[in-house]
């Protein structure tokens, strides 16, 4: 009886130590990447879910993929711009009955906390600027830009523990034009 | 009566009086902050752990070598705790480390700091140990921390902005505003 007793104590050390051990793992962040790619929580997934949206002709899917800044009212100048451009932007690649097969041509992560800025650490990143090539119905080659961001952009990083992240397609252009919603120079 | 009740009662009405009675610090001392603040810009403190985002755990830093008392240890989400309880692997406080924590804690405690807007004249209202904090995209959700090291008078009418990600050492912050004509800038005059 006395061993029983022993036997179940060490069970419930080792699975306390064991519980504490992945609370920290937790709340360190180290879990992070793991969960974001159970929950499809990545940039190229947003691109994916677009591009798919558009190729099956499903113009809403796509317009509620691409969210423009929940914060954007009247007041801010760039508002009306970013919603025509959305618009104009899906109706395009409609019209031109892209593929649902695009190419990441370039990466480019920002920092968007802090002073933002270009860097090559994924997991401190808030911000996506991707470069993807489309193919349109007669075979020709389109560059679009996506800037996906976090939902709250303010990404801390290894500071806050690594939260998980909400990619959310802020903003698409062709080559040529400029960026409409993340304007910072890399500082 | 019970006297070891009454003892006991005693113990814990005083250890209640001090840990409510914790004051925001001595009085600023801003030479310290801005003298820390210019020795660590560019290559940071060993003695804390340096964040890949960086900038509100260094002005923290400035901040407690200007004398800021610690208050809330081991409260990390609270917009009132701001502390860093050392060693390699160290506890702190949310408002130790994130901007948008640090404006929270700063607004809650008008004790420690008075909000100020941002432009000028700036020599007449700002002074070097004192704190600017930027929302990039106005969100309203504050992005980063700078501390003031330098007061350009006169005609010049600067501050100079040191500060961490990426490690800058007495910035123009007028040179910062034309970089960022979107943000929103907020300062906070440190008591």
């Amino acid at each position: 009886m006395k061993y029983l007793h022993k036997k179940y104590a060490v069970v419930a050390i080792l699975i306390i130590l064991l519980a504490l051990t992945f609370f920290m793992a937790y709340i360190n962040g180290i879990f992070t990447p793991l969960i974001e790619r159970i929950f499809n929580e990545t940039p190229q997934a947003r691109i994916y879910d677009f591009v798919h949206a558009i190729s099956t002709d499903n113009e809403k899917k796509a317009s509620n993929l691409w969210i423009i800044p929940e914060w954007w009212n009247s007041d801010f100048k760039e508002f009306d711009d970013l919603k025509a451009r959305k618009e104009r932007v899906i109706n395009e690649l409609v019209n031109k009955k892209i593929s649902p097969d695009f190419t990441i041509e370039n990466i480019e992560l920002w920092r968007t906390c802090c002073m933002p800025g270009i860097i090559n650490d994924y997991k401190e990143a808030g911000g996506a600027r991707i470069k993807v090539k489309l193919i349109s119905e007669n075979k020709t080659e389109l560059y679009y830009t996506f800037d996906i961001f976090t939902r709250e952009t303010t990404y801390f990083g290894d500071a806050a523990g690594y939260p998980v992240r909400n990619w959310v397609i802020r903003d698409i252009y062709a080559d040529g034009d400029s960026p409409i919603f993340w304007t910072q120079s890399a500082n | 009566m019970n006297l070891k009740r009454i003892g006991i009662s005693a113990i814990l009405l005083v250890a209640i009086v001090a840990i409510a009675s914790v004051p925001a610090g001595a009085s600023y001392n801003r030479y310290n902050a801005e003298k820390y603040a210019e020795k660590y810009a560019i290559n940071p403190n060993p003695a804390f752990r340096y964040f890949d985002q960086d900038c509100t755990n260094f002005v923290s830093q400035a901040l407690l070598a200007g004398g800021w008392a610690e208050i809330g240890k081991y409260y990390y989400y609270s917009d009132d705790a701001w502390y860093y309880d050392g060693g390699s692997r160290p506890w702190y406080g949310n408002s130790w480390v994130v901007a948008d924590s640090l404006y929270r804690f700063l607004e809650r405690h008008p004790d420690r700091a008075s909000k100020l807007s941002v432009g000028h004249p700036y020599s007449t209202r700002f002074q070097a140990g004192d704190i600017i904090q930027i929302d990039f995209d106005r969100d309203g959700r504050w992005d980063h921390s700078m501390i003031v090291t330098g007061v350009r008078l006169g005609d010049a009418d600067d501050l100079l902005m040191s500060y961490h990600t990426s490690n800058t050492l007495d910035k123009s912050l007028i040179s910062i505003q034309q970089a960022n004509p979107n943000a929103n800038f907020v300062g906070w005059s440190i008591k």
